[in-house]
């Protein structure tokens, strides 16, 4: 499994209810490395801790979509 | 080259016992300043591919601010967009595609609830078969 399924994976499992609607999260290895309403810094505080190819970013919903 | 990449969808728990799946995957967007990952929903009912507009200028996508297009959303209301193309990779196990698609990036406030959405202008280049039943779909080419 590369790393991106393997992020992606995790994100599937996880609810990340520790983590406000409506901010990013980095994932990597199996954790959230850098989580915040910036994408900019979230990704900046994903470089210190990660290779950023390898990392998963999402934007958390928790309410209904309507799209 | 052939590609059928089956995936999950996710579960988001709106309350107690309710429970809606998302059809999430994930993507690598393509920009002239760095490439990143992220999760897009796939909308067939969204006319492109739409990108915030932070997402937009983190991978350093081109695109012109000034020309701006308006487009309707689901309750009438109006959105201010541009037009770009973006490179797109998908992947899963030892599968790997790149397209060029045509994209339009959200120019308004943020907020909470923007979030990558892959909509038609994603579509036309793939097969894409739903089968929430049994919590999966699959992408061919």
């Amino acid at each position: 499994m590369n790393a991106i399924d393997k992020n992606f994976d995790y994100f599937l499992k996880n609810d990340f209810s520790d983590v406000k609607e409506g901010e990013w999260i980095a994932i990597y290895n199996n954790n959230v490395i850098s989580h915040g309403l910036n994408l900019k810094k979230v990704i900046f505080e994903a470089k210190k801790m990660a290779p950023i190819s390898k990392v998963l970013l999402s934007k958390i919903k928790k309410t209904a979509s309507y799209l | 080259m052939l590609m059928n990449l089956i995936y999950r969808c996710k579960h988001l728990k709106l309350e107690e016992g309710v429970y809606v799946k998302r059809p999430l995957i994930p993507v690598t967007l393509i920009g002239r300043v760095q490439s990143l990952n992220f999760t897009a929903v796939l909308d067939s009912g969204s006319d492109f591919i739409l990108l915030p507009l932070e997402v937009a200028e983190s991978i350093g996508l081109e695109f012109n601010k000034e020309k701006k297009d308006t487009a309707n959303t689901y309750d009438g209301n109006t959105i201010s967009t541009t037009k770009s193309r973006v490179r797109i990779r998908i992947q899963k196990d030892r599968e790997k595609q790149v397209f060029e698609c045509k994209c339009a990036v959200f120019l308004g406030k943020e907020t909470k609830f923007e979030e990558i959405i892959f909509g038609s202008s994603f579509f036309e280049h793939l097969k894409i078969l739903f089968d929430y039943p049994h919590n999966k779909f699959q992408i061919k080419k």
